[in-house]
């Protein structure tokens, strides 16, 4: 519902695409007396419907708090007499009436463990002939879920005009922002290029929020946009602050994705005129333990909120769910686009139950036929080894960047040391990195940290016991060599010979 | 028509104690029953009468009420129809209904009864085809006992008849008509009603204006054309075969052009583009989908992702509406990728018939386009069937067309790029598909950006694209070495 404080002035918050809109409902509707409008979430629908209330002098709105009040009574009896009867009372005391949402209904009747599955186009197919027999208008909105139309297994939507809500212009958001703001100060044209996705409700919000900061400058806009607006499925706070320019041994592929992904996904109007495009396959691929979640986390933190991850962190679920959870995490990139999917482990997870179905539809949204918006995803993939990625995948050309990370040569791990025992006391920072560099040969960040760990539980062990404090030298040894010992049992295992 | 479907019904109705009538919707059953039972004693029962006495009932016990509800009613009057039967057939038959068809048993003993009595029992259905549940010829209780009689589907005539009716005699001249039903012969009456809807809205009645209200109003697809990248088929270079050979045998027999009204022509019924990755199959789809509009349907990898449940329903789905919709494309993009899988061997069967029955449909003219990577990975069924009419093959271009790419993927750069002679790119790049060299400009594009950005002169174009070019060989060097573990273990 729209606040009460725009009831009044409410048909001059119309940007010229909700118009638009209107127009053609207003048309619809005229046209046919049954008109399902469809809109994404925020798309301004339930405005539209109230403006034509409004300008019809009269009509019922039901939202979905009103149908789920008039269909629970608490049992298990059937929700579709109760429904009717309701919907065909508000038809008789209304010429015009509306039904919002209409995509709960859609979702209960088609799920499969529904009794009655398929009810709702006996329902509608019942109201849809009360309507015409009584010279009624019925108006159903709907957020679409997928490609699919209304009941895509049935014939409801031949029997009804339909009416899509466009995606909001250039034009649009600087009639929004104006409309919220006063005046023209958030510049609507570079937010646009940032954010191409947002919806009304979304520009308002941002509006709302800049009024509120009193910071208008793009940038500032920006940032609003990233951290209070668009979602994403990652939590920042909770991601290390890590640069691309603070990951050590990294140099070349630090400059292959500014090159090819960051540099393409900014708007910078230096470049402004060239189209640049991310590079949608980036497989980032090497040895366990080489820093592939590290370039990720930095490339999160690079990203703000337009960073998606998909990880084993999913795989868990049983096929329906996991579906479900990877298409709501690809919808929201496709709202927040331009931006990055990150798809940790890619080799592991597409190796899993799921493999087949999963392989094809990444397929399908890395260079399928509706490539605007998903072209302005860059999805990065993680494997150990490329190798195990699925053949359909490789054979597709559609992994464009290879990137190879490696185990760190002797300055980057020394590097990587110096900075692990930086807090520790005076005593242990005292070893010799020359004698370090060769025991620690080909040794990758992940052990390189476990030397610092260990050597810091190797020192609090003396010092609680309250035994002699041994040379620095002595504990990083210890460590190196548990490490080793380490190393080699997980080479035993990985060949099958551990007894 | 309704004449003839009211002549069949009584017909019908003589021998038999349950008959079905079928017709879509708008069709005018209503009317036909209207009169039916003005003449004989009897009475017309919907949904929602049954509705109103299974009020408080629990939600798997719809069955019960329905057979007392008919049983009464028939109790009372020698003819009753039950109108909309198939959206309760629905649920009935459905998976999830718990008394699965428990419906059947009470009617058998019901129908029993009144054979004797010379009472009988219509149904009334406009979609079975689209409800989840089997079609009429696997329900057995209307394959054994009932009687089938179904109103026509209209033609050019009934067209005329529907549109006049909404808009006036004059509204619309007969030729116009003509090339309504040409372009859109499979609308239901009740489309016919909306579409008239929207030309008396619309204030124009010119034929362009009607086409486009029936692929944005009436039309019912599964791709947003907005989010498919404008490409036009004469744009596709190095295709001029392909382009000319989907001309001939899709695009033109799927034209109603009065030209060649009297040929009967019909697109190819399944089309194969096969060729490496990179070569332009899905941009020739992208193309044809702007051309098509309204009637271009689309299957790919994201219907494959969903669960079991819905994957089969999806796929049936886009062939029903491109039937409806004809002349229509479906396109499945990646078919071998698609077909690859645990739900593979019902697809392609599933295909396989699909194919079939678009042939032996007198106005279906659907195209299936297919789109492989290696036509070898197709099932073979499917191959040797010889369903597969038109086999067309992308390959990689060669120098000449490599340079017309090269030069249309620049022609927009700013004019701070500088000129740069594109057969230079074009003879380093042997090898390169379609994709590559698209993407080697776009690799040049972001080199420059990266120098510009970082406030670092630009080097040359010639530099850039040399290194760039150096680069996706690597790329591809990468990829072969990794399809190579694969074969070398095996996989």
């Amino acid at each position: 519902m729209t606040s009460t404080a725009h009831d009044t002035t409410a048909e001059l918050t119309l940007s010229p695409a909700q118009e638009a809109a209107f127009r053609q409902l207003v048309d619809a509707v005229r046209a046919f007396p049954l008109v399902l409008l469809e809109g994404d979430a925020g798309a301004g629908k339930t405005t539209l419907v109230e403006r034509l209330i409004r300008e019809r002098g009269g009509g019922l709105r039901l939202d979905g708090r009103q149908i789920l009040a008039e269909t629970s009574d608490g049992a298990h009896t059937g929700t579709e007499e109760p429904l009717l009867r309701f919907l065909e009372d508000s038809l008789a005391a209304n010429d015009l009436l509306v039904i919002e949402d209409i995509e709960s209904l859609e979702a209960e009747s088609a799920h499969r463990a529904y009794a009655r599955r398929g009810s709702l186009t006996a329902l509608l197919r019942m109201v849809f002939s009360h309507v015409l027999d009584a010279g009624k208008t019925l108006v159903l909105t709907r957020t679409p879920s997928s490609n699919y139309p209304l009941l895509a297994v049935t014939d409801i939507a031949q029997r009804i005009l339909t009416v899509r809500i466009p995606p909001l212009a250039a034009e649009d958001y600087a009639f929004l922002l104006r409309h919220e703001i006063g005046e023209e100060r958030i510049e609507a044209s570079s937010l646009f290029q940032h954010s191409p996705g947002l919806s009304v409700i979304q520009l308002l919000q941002l509006a709302r929020l800049a009024r509120h900061s009193g910071r208008f400058d793009a940038r500032s806009v920006r940032d609003l946009v990233d951290t209070r607006i668009t979602h994403h499925n990652t939590r920042t706070e909770e991601i290390a602050d890590l640069s691309l320019d603070d990951l050590k041994g990294f140099g070349h592929i630090a400059e292959a994705l500014t090159t090819y992904v960051l540099n393409p996904l900014r708007s910078d109007a230096r470049v402004k005129g060239l189209g640049l495009r991310p590079k949608r396959g980036v497989l980032l691929y090497g040895p366990p333990g080489t820093g592939k979640t590290s370039v990720g986390r930095a490339l999160a933190r690079q990203m703000h909120g337009r960073f998606f991850m998909i990880d084993g962190s999913i795989a868990p679920d049983p096929a329906v769910t996991f579906y479900a959870r990877v298409r709501q995490i690809i919808q929201l990139a496709k709202r927040s686009a331009p931006c990055m999917l990150f798809i940790d482990d890619a080799d592991v997870l597409m190796q899993s139950g799921y493999s087949p179905g999963f392989t094809r539809y990444f397929l399908s949204l890395m260079d399928g036929m509706e490539s605007e918006t998903a072209g302005r995803i860059a999805i990065i993939l993680t494997a150990m080894n490329p190798g195990h990625l699925p053949p359909a995948l490789l054979r597709s050309g559609r992994v464009e960047l290879w990137l190879q990370t490696t185990p760190p040569p002797a300055s980057a791990r020394t590097e990587m040391l110096a900075s692990h025992v930086a807090t520790l006391p005076d005593e242990l920072r005292r070893f010799d990195p020359m004698k370090l560099d060769v025991l620690t040969d080909g040794f990758n960040a992940a052990d390189m940290r476990r030397i610092a760990a260990d050597v810091k539980a190797l020192y609090a062990r003396d010092v609680i016991e309250g035994r002699a404090i041994a040379p620095a030298d002595t504990y990083f040894e210890r460590a190196t060599r548990n490490v080793h010992r380490y190393r080699e049992l997980l080479r035993l295992a990985e060949a099958g010979q551990l007894v | 028509m309704q004449q003839t479907a009211y002549a069949e019904l009584k017909r019908a109705l003589g021998d038999s104690a349950l008959v079905l009538l079928e017709g879509s919707a708008g069709s005018g059953k209503t009317t036909l029953i209207k009169r039916l039972i003005g003449e004989v004693r009897g009475t017309r029962l919907t949904p929602r009468d049954l509705f109103s006495v299974s009020t408080g009932a629990a939600h798997a016990a719809l069955d019960g009420p329905l057979v007392r509800l008919i049983e009464d009613a028939l109790a009372r009057h020698d003819l009753v129809v039950f109108e909309d039967f198939d959206t309760l057939h629905t649920i009935l038959d459905g998976p999830a209904y718990v008394r699965y068809r428990f419906w059947a048993a009470g009617m058998h003993a019901l129908l029993d009864r009144i054979r004797h009595e010379g009472k009988r029992l219509v149904f009334t259905a406009s979609d079975f085809s689209a409800s989840s549940a089997p079609e009429f010829d696997k329900i057995p209780l209307l394959t054994e006992r009932g009687a089938r009689v179904a109103i026509a589907e209209p033609d050019a005539d009934e067209y005329g008849f529907h549109l006049q009716r909404a808009l006036g005699a004059e509204a619309l001249a007969s030729e116009d008509i003509q090339r309504i039903y040409e372009h859109s012969p499979k609308l239901n009456p009740w489309q016919l009603q909306m579409l008239a809807g929207v030309i008396r809205t619309g204030g124009r009645r010119d034929v362009a204006f009607i086409k486009e209200a029936l692929d944005k109003r009436i039309a019912q697809t599964n791709l947003r054309l907005r989010e498919v990248e404008k490409i036009e088929l004469e744009d596709l270079k190095g295709f001029e075969h392909i382009v000319a050979e989907l001309t001939t045998h899709v695009i033109n027999p799927l034209k109603a052009d009065p030209r060649f009204a009297g040929l009967a022509l019909r697109p190819k019924r399944g089309v194969l583009l096969y060729g490496p990755p990179g070569t332009g199959k899905t941009s020739v789809g992208r193309a044809l989908a702007h051309r098509m509009k309204g009637k271009f349907f689309l299957i790919d990898g994201t219907v494959a992702a969903d669960p079991a449940s819905t994957f089969y329903s999806l796929v049936q789905w886009n062939f029903r509406q491109a039937k409806r919709a004809a002349p229509s494309v479906v396109f499945i993009d990646d078919a071998d990728v698609l077909f690859q899988s645990d739900r593979a061997t019902g697809l392609s069967r599933y295909l396989l018939t699909m194919l079939d029955g678009l042939e032996s449909e007198s106005a279906g003219k659907v195209a299936v386009i297919l789109t492989a990577m290696n036509p070898n990975h197709l099932p073979p069924a499917l191959l040797r069937s010889g369903r597969v009419e038109l086999w067309l093959e992308t390959s990689l271009p060669d120098e000449d067309a490599r340079a017309e790419m090269l030069g249309k993927y620049l022609k927009d750069a700013p004019a701070a790029f500088g000129t740069y002679d594109v057969t230079h790119a074009a003879a380093l790049s042997e090898g390169f598909n379609a994709a590559d060299i698209r993407r080697l400009v776009m690799d040049v594009k972001a080199l420059y950006a990266r120098d510009i950005l970082a406030d670092r002169d630009p080097r040359s174009l010639g530099s850039y694209f040399d290194s760039a070019i150096c680069d996706i060989r690597e790329a591809r060097e990468l990829l072969q070495q990794a399809m190579h573990t694969k074969l070398a273990a095996g996989m």
